[in-house]
């Protein structure tokens, strides 16, 4: 796995598979695939997309549901294998060869059936620690088309104080068809959270301003500078709110939208 | 007087090997209980799903 450190990132992914596609900056074009429009002009588009690090399956693998059992297989495999638990292939010896002796027999597993219906959880072959007071959110690559086939619960994980396999849960939703997983296509997306932005004094309490009658006159003078004064004028300059954030970045602003 | 159908057998155009199926149609032709590769003691678990390990047969 190739990499560069940086002093002190927020966060540290730890390549545990050997070989493994390295972690990668989100892409504001999300792979290319955000409509050009959007790419260009689209400032929220573009920041929301290339938020964190896109992670990517460790092996091509194939899952099959039949509404009970999962079946899967692998890039080598010769057959397809009911799943209960099981290793990356080959991977067991190679923990054991590198891990303490103590640890030797841990190895996490790459997938898991759990017991409820279609459920499976998934290691991407990675550790991942956080600095302090960072923790990470996993969720479904943002803005990159989804499978019809299953989905991503996201999770917030404390990853400070929680040293561990990178993992997330699947739901299966199409029965009886293969569902692939390509190592060229990221699984989940991994954003760095500081533990304030989601603390319970945040999320309980918010503003509400009832009625346009209670608008305060600077909103409604926000309200003129933002979107009617770019309305009247003749010849609008497009992307503007997105020139005027890339401005504040390139001043160095630490907070640049503020 | 009309004419008889013709009935002949499979054009090899649209013979199919059966290699490539779609859809449901689609199923593991080969299915093994077990992979030396990828098996796994169960040593380790992750999540709030599992049962403690003292329930785990």
């Amino acid at each position: 796995m190739n990499g560069t450190l940086q002093p002190n990132p927020a966060v540290t992914f730890y390549g545990a598979v050997p070989g493994i596609r390295a972690p990668m900056r989100a892409d504001a074009s999300v792979l290319g695939t955000l409509p050009a429009r959007g790419f260009q002009y689209c400032e929220a588009l573009r920041t929301a997309s290339s938020f964190g690090w896109y992670v990517f399956p460790p092996i091509d693998f194939t899952l099959q549901w039949d509404g009970s059992q999962v079946l899967w297989t692998y890039r080598g495999a010769k057959a397809w294998y009911p799943l209960t638990s099981a290793q990356f292939p080959g991977f067991a010896a190679e923990f054991d060869r590198r891990a303490p002796q103590r640890l030797r027999g841990f190895a996490p597993p790459f997938l898991a059936a759990v017991p409820e219906p279609g459920i499976v959880q998934l290691w991407t072959g990675l550790f991942v620690e956080s600095a302090e007071n960072w923790s990470i959110l996993v969720r479904p690559p943002a803005n990159l088309p989804r499978s019809l086939a299953f989905d991503l619960y996201e999770g917030i994980v404390e990853s400070d104080r929680w040293f561990g396999p990178l993992f997330t849960n699947l739901r299966l939703i199409k029965t009886d068809v293969p569902i692939h997983f390509s190592t060229e296509t990221p699984i989940v997306q991994v954003q760095p959270l500081h533990r304030s932005t989601y603390a319970d004094e945040v999320s309980n309490r918010f503003g509400l301003i009832e009625s346009l009658s209670d608008f305060p006159s600077e909103a409604w003078s926000r309200y003129e500078e933002n979107i009617v004064k770019p309305n009247l004028e003749p010849a609008r300059a497009v992307g503007a709110y997105a020139a005027e954030v890339r401005r504040r970045k390139r001043s160095g602003c630490p907070v640049h939208a503020g | 007087m009309s004419k008889k159908p013709v009935v002949r057998k499979p054009s090899r155009k649209i013979a199919d090997p059966r290699r490539v199926r779609y859809g449901s149609s689609w199923a593991p032709r080969v299915v093994r209980p077990l992979d030396k590769a990828t098996r796994d003691t169960r040593a380790i678990r992750f999540g709030s799903s599992w049962a403690p390990a003292s329930l785990r047969k």
